[in-house]
């Protein structure tokens, strides 16, 4: 089995507040998991009842094959490094990093080349006798690390270790702790409240809300199959577009244009305003089959998959009125206003598109995502 | 039971075997974790009685007939319990002028002190002048000039003056202190200068925003330090002890020296007395306990 | 032009104006005395305490010549040992055990800080009944009938202990504060990496109340130095000499014998010894508790 398992976990404070509701959870060896999700979630609140530092209020957690509901952090055997660093402030980077083991009476010459072989592999050479407030906030976060590593725990805790860096260190400790990963080969799991960690980092990513798991998948589905508005919502940069249509079916429209017969029989669309967007293929199926004729949804449809030309797969075209222009250097994000929504595309660099012009866009129908108004629930999840 | 059971184990388990091994294992916590609380409790409870031990001690013995001391048993408690000692004691010394005196000599010691040193903290943190730091650093060393050490000079001085045996040679060499001058200053700073400036371009002058924006703001450090002032002036020892001499100018703790004496019954009638007078500085510090920490340490930590 | 010359005039006194009434005390109280005691510590007195006789340094080199002196420099170094050490081991023993709540705490800790309500005066009567050959309740609890103020063997550390006592409620705030200054997640962390109570207190409690520590000590030395009213009232500097700190011997060669230029001697002595300790106390500290 797995060497950690989390099954039926409940977190409910004296107040009665339930921050984390019904977490069940197998993780596998060598992942590495990430718990994402907006503040207040009980991301964090289910980290630290994994490390044993917040009490189980109902549910298994299983280490090791072991119950370890009530286990002491330290008889759990795992490591953590914390969002503020937690850095012993008396003590130099070299009894930081030595603590755990020293605690475990190891032998001076094990420590010490242990110590030596951390400081090496995170470039912390040169500060073992500096004291933790003359470093930087990188330095502190590999002191950290390095103090977490140097145990080789089989579970590695991580509570937010970015969040307290600017953007491009955080960018390039993101690209460090991936290799780092790789090369120690221990089970990660991972919390940030940042989508862009979790999609970059995570070989498998839990999304929470509310106390309660959204869904757990590997980073590719999660921004392609995303089982609710809520997800698909989070996941992603810019934001996943959401358009409020109804499902109407031929009959219903056959003569609305100047008593002209203008579609096929039992031909299916989207429509918002006096956009018709037809929707074919398995979709339809789906449509028609939970009987949706009629109904509002929602179409959720990723920026990339909006193209300021025609394409072979980009071929039902909207007109909106540019009201913003993003360069990312390769690409160029465009929002876009039709009525009174907000959309953004993806476009080319070589985009003329000025704020204020009134354009075509189109849309790769094959991406769409599509959300019952009300329970949010993605139609197509599979 | 314990915690080496598999999980596979546990999934063959029925549902009720199930609950009650959770039942169990919950419980096993509750009743550690009641047993860490019980004995940090028992802890302080046996410490607590250490300490307290001098003042209880005290006060079962004010309460004992003087026939109950004196016995080679042990007797932490008296048998007979009596308030006859505290009467005796004040109908021996004038006990009530006593304490009159300390409060009065206490009171405006700490009513000066806190107009003194806020007038001192004030100029030192808000206004700019030639010296300050000089100045500040002079009031700073005065800490490390032990009372004592000037005592004798000072005795010369008030005889010199003619004011022996008078109120105000209680209290007018204490209507100052350094460390409430470095206290009030700690707090002064925490405020943005921008403050008084405000004030100055509201028309506002220097004692009226010292009266009427910065004493109200500084309550928390003006209650630790009438607290600490009036107990340290009510305890105070060495000095009443050399500049008083007669009944009527006497405070609580020279006068409750003249219960002292060698009959047999004095020492009954002194430990009464000594509880009377540790009443007040008592109640007034566990009143104002809250007040005393939070203004002591809200300044010390920014500093 | 007139007016606000007057006006710049009037800005440059008012700030002396806010000290005068600090100084005017500092400056009569403080001050004179201090350098008046300095003045007389050169001088043969008369009974008025009035200088007659210039005599350099004599009173000090008389000072170091008695055996009486470093009799008192000995038991006050002593004293004060035993008092910092003891008020300080009692109020970091108390400042841990309230550090995490539980029911009653607020009892608990307000009866921790209580010595520090008491005057060494009060304090050394009921010392006295306690301590009493016969009757007192320590002879009866331990089941000794020592006469523990009148033997020279006894009555210092009786003394001291005493002061211990007073001097330990201060000291559980001192500690009570640093302890609440020490962020709570290295705790977290400590008990992640595996480190048992003994080993956090020692490795992170500890040095994390260092700085406090430092000024808690500085503190409790220089106030263990000026203790006078246990003396007086317990013991009398005696028996013997045993118990006659070098307060109770200024007041004594002052106010009984009538020797104010000795009595300055020693004040000044006094006051040398203190700054020492404290100067050197903070150099130490500027280099060795850095963080």
């Amino acid at each position: 089995m797995s060497e950690l398992v989390l099954k039926n976990i409940c977190k409910e404070y004296e107040n009665g507040f339930k921050a984390v509701d019904n977490f069940s959870l197998e993780i596998k060896d060598k992942e590495f998991l990430i718990f994402v999700g907006p503040s207040g979630c009980g991301k964090s609140t289910t980290l630290r009842m994994i490390a044993g530092l917040e009490e189980i209020t109902t549910g298994e957690l299983w280490i090791d094959n072991q119950f370890a509901n009530y286990l002491d952090s330290q008889e759990r055997e795992l490591s953590m490094v914390f969002q503020s660093y937690a850095l012993y402030p008396n003590m130099t980077v070299y009894d930081n990093i030595a603590f755990s083991l020293q605690v475990r009476k190891l032998g001076k010459q094990e420590i010490d080349k242990r110590v030596q072989e951390v400081a090496r592999l995170l470039g912390l050479e040169k500060l073992l006798q500096q004291r933790p407030k003359d470093l930087s906030g990188g330095q502190r976060q590999r002191v950290a690390i390095g103090n977490a590593i140097i145990r080789e725990p089989k579970v590695l805790l991580m509570d937010e270790p970015l969040s307290n860096l600017d953007a491009k260190l955080r960018g390039q400790m993101r690209v460090e702790l991936a290799e780092l990963h790789k090369r120690l080969g221990n089970t990660i799991i991972y919390v940030t409240h940042d989508q862009t960690e979790a999609m970059t980092l995570g070989t498998r990513i839990v999304v929470m809300k509310d106390g309660i798991i959204q869904q757990i998948d590997a980073p590719k589905n999660l921004y392609e199959n995303p089982i609710n508005l809520f997800v698909a919502g989070f996941i992603g940069f810019p934001m996943m577009n959401m358009i409020k249509a109804r499902i109407m079916i031929h009959e219903e429209m056959a003569y609305s244009q100047r008593g002209r017969s203008a579609y096929a029989e039992n031909e299916m669309f989207y429509v918002f305003e006096k956009n018709r967007i037809q929707v074919t293929g398995y979709v339809k199926e789906v449509l028609l089959e939970k009987d949706y004729r009629g109904q509002d949804v929602i179409i959720g449809i990723r920026p990339e998959h909006i193209s300021d030309r025609p394409t072979m797969n980009a071929t039902q075209r909207i007109t909106g009125e540019v009201i913003g222009r993003e360069l990312l250097g390769s690409e160029i994000i465009l929002y876009f206003s039709i009525l009174d929504m907000q959309l953004s595309a993806r476009v080319e660099a070589t985009s003329t598109a000025q704020v204020g012009d009134k354009m075509d866009f189109f849309l790769e129908t094959d991406h769409f995502c599509v959300f019952d108004e009300k329970t949010e629930e993605n139609l197509m999840y599979h | 039971m314990d915690n080496s059971i598999s999980f596979e184990k546990l999934a063959s388990f029925t549902e009720e075997e199930r609950e009650a091994f959770h039942e169990q294992m919950k419980e096993r916590q509750i009743s550690k974790q009641r047993m860490r609380k019980g004995i940090r409790v028992v802890i302080n409870i046996v410490v607590a009685l250490f300490v307290l031990l001098p003042l209880l001690y005290a006060i079962s013995v004010s309460l004992m007939p003087s026939g109950e001391l004196y016995t080679l048993e042990l007797n932490l408690l008296p048998k007979n319990p009596t308030l006859r000692n505290f009467a005796d004691a004040i109908a021996k010394v004038p006990l009530v002028r006593f304490v009159v005196n300390s409060f009065l000599v206490a009171g405006l010691i700490t009513f000066g002190q806190i107009i003194s040193c806020s007038l001192a903290a004030f100029s030192f943190s808000f206004l700019d002048f030639k010296g300050k730091n000089a100045l500040f650093m002079l009031v700073m060393a005065t800490m490390m000039i032990p009372g004592e050490a000037t005592i004798i000079s000072n005795y010369l001085t008030v005889s010199g003056f003619g004011w022996l045996d008078s109120y105000q040679v209680l209290i007018i060499p204490y209507l100052t202190s350094a460390m409430g001058i470095f206290l009030f200053r700690q707090f002064y700073l925490s405020f943005p200068i921008s403050l008084y400036e405000s004030a100055k371009i509201d028309g506002c002058s220097n004692l009226r925003f010292i009266v009427g924006i910065l004493l109200p703001l500084t309550k928390a450090a003006i209650g630790a330090m009438a607290v600490y002032t009036f107990i340290n002036a009510w305890n105070m020892y060495l000095w009443p002890l050399l500049v008083t001499g007669s009944n009527t100018m006497r405070t609580v703790q020279i006068g409750i020296g003249m219960l002292d004496s060698d009959e047999s019954q004095s020492i009954i009638l002194m430990i009464a007395g000594v509880v009377m007078i540790i009443l007040p500085s008592l109640s007034i510090f566990i009143v104002g306990q809250k007040q005393l920490i939070r203004g002591m340490f809200q300044g010390a930590v920014k500093g | 032009m007139k007016k606000e010359k007057s006006n710049i005039k009037k800005m440059r006194i008012e700030p002396y104006m806010f000290l005068i009434p600090s100084f005017l005390v500092f400056g009569v109280f403080l001050f004179f005395p201090f350098f008046k005691t300095i003045y007389l510590s050169l001088y043969k007195t008369n009974k008025m305490g009035q200088a007659k006789l210039f005599v350099g340094l004599d009173n000090y080199t008389t000072l170091f010549k008695s055996a009486s002196f470093y009799n008192s420099l000995l038991v006050t170094l002593i004293f004060v040992a035993i008092v910092v050490i003891g008020s300080m081991a009692l109020g970091l023993v108390t400042a841990m055990l309230c550090n995490k709540t539980f029911p009653g705490i607020r009892f608990f800790s307000t009866a921790f800080a209580l010595p520090m309500a008491i005057a060494s005066s009060s304090a050394a009567m009921i010392f006295k009944i306690m301590l009493h050959p016969s009757v007192g309740i320590i002879n009866k609890l331990l089941g000794t009938s020592i006469n523990w103020v009148h033997d020279p063997k006894y009555a210092l550390v009786c003394v001291a202990l005493l002061t211990a006592w007073l001097n330990s409620g201060i000291n559980f705030l001192y500690f009570s504060a640093g302890l609440s200054n020490i962020d709570e997640t290295i705790y977290e962390r400590a008990s992640v990496d595996g480190a048992n109570g003994v080993q956090q207190f020692f490795r992170l409690t500890l040095p994390g109340l260092a700085p406090i520590m430092f000024y808690t000590l500085v503190v409790n030395i220089i106030q263990a130095f000026q203790s006078f009213g246990q003396v007086k009232i317990l013991t009398e500097g005696g028996p013997g000499e045993s118990t006659n700190l070098i307060v109770y011997s200024i007041y004594r060669d002052a106010f009984f014998n009538y020797r104010f230029g000795s009595a300055a001697a020693q004040s000044v002595i006094l006051f040398i010894i203190i700054m020492v300790l404290t100067l050197v106390m903070f150099r130490i500290e500027r280099k060795g508790v850095k963080y």
